[in-house]
């Protein structure tokens, strides 16, 4: 059969299309580091990437100390059994508002498309903050990161 | 009857195949997963499958073969081949999907993603993949060995032929759907520009890109190349499935690539019109279907090339412009109904804009970037399908003869005549509605606006019906007179056997079909004049036929011209593949016979249409309508809901 030089010029495309992808893909991988965390902004991030970097000691040790803190353990659980999953999700971090001990900072949650026209949606959010012993301590942060029952009292179980 | 115990057979045989093979692939699933106590009941489940799909599946498979060596009828029929084929898709399918999920996820995990985001089988584990791939793949080829040995050992190989022609076509669209998705996902990831954002959002879009490209370049390939080698067989090239496929390849990519492009524009024009929008959100936001219009180009421009090359192959010159008219006038109907949209979209704009109902902002921007989006990706297609379609139809000669007569072109345009009435009763509807209510009280600004779009609706329908009936009446006076002509031109002699009903019928019928065209009557116990024999067509009897006179014989035996035989009982004689039909519709079926042939066309027996097929094409076509509708819809709210 007589050579067919379209389909060898696609092949060639499809190569291309794959290689320069390739390319962006490590380009782009995304490093997440630490950055100073004197700001509510900078804690936010730390214990986002923390997060991420699945160590969860130090995202734990960014919390508040109020009453009905999750212990450690119920923390980490939260993380692994999926009732808290930040991976499906992105994270843009807004400017800080700061009004005494306490501040919130702007967030923007970004999912994904679900199918090939759309382009994904965002969701505006906040996170709380307060000061303690001169650092910055979260108190609340949207879903994918935190779960909801933390900083709930236990419900005492019902008598007999 | 033989059928009917065939499909049973056949059916039951395919079932059970399934239930026992996926009954084994869980048994080893969950023998390998290692959780025995939340593992009972799937175990139990597998059992239970395999325990009853055995015997089921022996009892039938077993039956099956002793049939195909008893009977070459069996070993040949059809459906024998549909299962053989059938079966083989359905095994070689859940194998490549296996195949796709393990090497999605193993490119996933290699590059630190959770496996949870591949785009097939995100849950499950590798045992999983390589045991589905396992077993489907030991199965297919027993029933790949079997298929080679009917290939060997069967004489009447055409309905093998078919199926595989049908299987082969369908692993293409299977497998080019695998490269157009991945593709276009790989195109989206580099549409995606970072930003600041934390996580790995939309990483896993390249890698499931990268999967699909993988597992779908190379079946595609080997398939197309598959299909591609196999013209050389003379009974391959005038494949209507092919041709069908080429068909669906080149309309569906078209369709895409217009509805893509009108998105891109849309976001050009509400960035030109002033949308607050940074380089990025831009980017972000024709990334999307700049992902579709890539991949979706290069398939319509190479299966357009291909179909092109296929139609250009075809023999007859009016099939082959036939076949050109029918991708021209598909596309053409969906230009316009977009170029229609685009139109009325923006004269709602602009009658809003002057009357002073709406102000300049976010939803009018919207507006007039959507409406100016529909008509620029309309109005070129339209033009571009339509106007070589309407030059071939004023062209003189047979071949503008044949554009006008065609039955896509009539059907174009009375669909088009179709949807303008129905267009003028709704705008008319609401049109009258707004000014009763009006008259009998309620007052305001809104309802001018109102109003007035409906009479824009309503002269735009109109224009929409004027314009196409007088195309077709132009295409129905110039076919009249070129008809006129050649009908006069071509004379028939009646042989009139001494049954006046006879010549009675067949004269009003070539009145009915073709008004101008002379007739004579010649009675067979007269001696047919020498004029006779230079007439262009004989109408005689079919007993006359059959059992000619002596100086008849020799008339028919030295005519030049058609012979054309009027259907009828003849004792003694029995016609095979002949509905039996009574004096007058035979005649009319000699008639058009005669009229086909004085226009020059290829004689084709008519069929009589049941009741029952006449319901089906009614339902067909109100369920295109609805598909075309839904079509129409989407496009229109993928252009104007952003």
């Amino acid at each position: 059969m007589k050579q067919d030089r379209f389909l060898i010029g696609i092949l060639i495309g499809i190569v291309v299309l794959v290689v320069i992808s390739l390319g962006l893909f490590f380009a782009r991988k995304n490093s997440e580091e630490y950055v100073a965390e004197d700001t509510p902004e900078g804690v936010v991030h730390n214990y986002v990437v923390a997060v991420h970097k699945r160590d969860f000691e130090k995202a734990y040790s960014y919390l508040a100390d109020k009453q009905n803190k999750p212990t450690f353990e119920a923390f980490r659980q939260s993380f692994i059994i999926n009732a808290v999953s930040p991976n499906n999700v992105g994270l843009e971090i807004g400017s800080a508002d700061i009004r005494g001990s306490d501040a919130t900072v702007a967030l923007s949650t970004i999912y994904n498309a679900s199918d090939p026209f759309s382009n994904g949606y965002r969701n505006s959010d906040v996170a709380l903050l307060v000061k303690q012993n001169g650092q910055w301590k979260l108190e609340q942060l949207p879903y994918n990161f935190w779960a909801y029952d933390w900083y709930q009292a236990t419900p005492a179980p019902a008598k007999p | 009857m033989k059928t009917i115990r065939r499909l049973y057979f056949y059916a039951i045989t395919l079932v059970s195949l399934e239930v026992v093979l996926w009954g084994l692939i869980n048994l080893l699933r969950t023998a390998l997963a290692g959780d025995i106590v939340p593992g009972v009941e799937t175990l139990a489940q597998a059992l239970a499958l395999i325990l009853v799909g055995v015997p089921i599946f022996f009892l039938h498979w077993t039956w099956i073969q002793r049939a195909a060596q008893r009977d070459e009828e069996e070993h040949t029929a059809t459906l024998r081949a549909v299962f053989l084929y059938g079966t083989l898709f359905v095994l070689l399918v859940p194998a490549v999907q296996n195949a796709l999920a393990l090497i999605d996820r193993l490119l996933l995990e290699s590059s630190g993603i959770n496996a949870y985001y591949a785009i097939f089988g995100g849950t499950q584990s590798w045992k999983d993949n390589l045991i589905a791939i396992g077993f489907n793949l030991i199965a297919a080829a027993y029933f790949y060995y079997v298929l080679q040995k009917d290939w060997k050992s069967i004489h009447d190989k055409e309905n093998f032929a078919d199926v595989r022609r049908l299987y082969r076509y369908l692993w293409l669209i299977y497998s080019l759907t695998m490269v157009v998705f991945g593709a276009q996902q790989a195109l989206r990831f580099d549409f995606y520009i970072p930003s600041a954002m934390l996580g790995e959002l939309g990483r896993e879009t390249f890698v499931n890109g990268l999967a699909l490209l993988v597992v779908g370049t190379p079946i595609w390939v080997f398939t197309w190349n598959m299909c591609q080698d196999a013209l050389s067989d003379p009974r391959e090239q005038g494949s209507l499935i092919r041709l069908g496929v080429l068909y669906l390849l080149a309309l569906v990519s078209v369709i895409s690539v217009m509805v893509s492009a009108a998105v891109v524009l849309n976001n050009i024009l509400l960035w030109v019109l002033g949308k607050p929008m940074t380089g990025l959100e831009f980017t972000r936001q024709v990334g999307g279907p700049i992902s579709i219009l890539i991949p979706l180009s290069v398939v319509w421009a190479y299966y357009g090339h291909w179909l092109n090359v296929d139609i250009q192959a075809v023999p007859d010159t009016q099939r082959r412009s036939g076949l050109r008219r029918f991708y021209f006038y598909i596309l053409s109907l969906i230009g316009l109904a977009a170029a229609f949209a685009g139109v009325a979209l923006l004269l709602s704009v602009v009658i809003d804009q002057v009357g002073g109902w709406a102000l300049w902002g976010d939803a009018l921007r919207d507006r007039t970037a959507g409406a100016i989006a529909t008509l620029a990706a309309g109005l070129p297609l339209w033009l571009m399908t339509w106007r070589p379609m309407q030059a071939e139809a004023l062209a003189e000669g047979a071949d503008g003869d044949h554009a006008r007569r065609s039955l896509v072109r009539k059907t174009y345009l009375y669909l088009v005549i179709f949807a303008a009435v129905i267009g003028i009763m709704s705008s008319a509807i609401a049109l009258v509605y707004q000014l009763l209510t009006i008259v009998l009280g309620r007052s305001g600004t809104y309802y001018l606006s109102n109003i007035l779009n409906a009479l824009q609706l309503l002269l735009l329908f109109a224009g929409l019906l004027l314009y196409h009936m007088s195309a077709l009446r132009r295409d129905n006076a110039r076919s009249a007179d070129s008809l006129t002509a050649r009908h006069a031109d071509f004379r028939v002699v009646i042989f009139d056997p001494g049954d006046p009903a006879f010549v009675e019928a067949v004269t009003a019928a070539i009145k009915k079909q073709a008004a101008g065209m002379p007739v004579a009557v010649q009675p067979i116990d007269q001696t047919v004049p020498a004029e006779a024999r230079r007439m262009q067509a004989m109408v005689l009897p079919a007993a006359l036929a059959f059992d000619p006179p002596e100086a008849m014989r020799l008339t028919l035996e030295n005519f030049d011209g058609a012979k054309v035989v009027v259907a009828a009982d003849v004792p003694g004689w029995v016609w095979s593949g002949q509905p039996r039909r009574g004096l007058n519709a035979s005649a009319q079926q000699a008639a058009v016979a005669l009229r086909q042939l004085a226009e020059g066309q290829e004689v084709r027996p008519s069929v009589a249409t049941s009741p029952a097929t006449i319901v089906l094409y009614v339902i067909a076509v109100l369920f295109g309508l609805e598909v075309a509708f839904l079509l129409f819809g989407l496009l229109m709210s993928l252009v104007t809901n952003q």
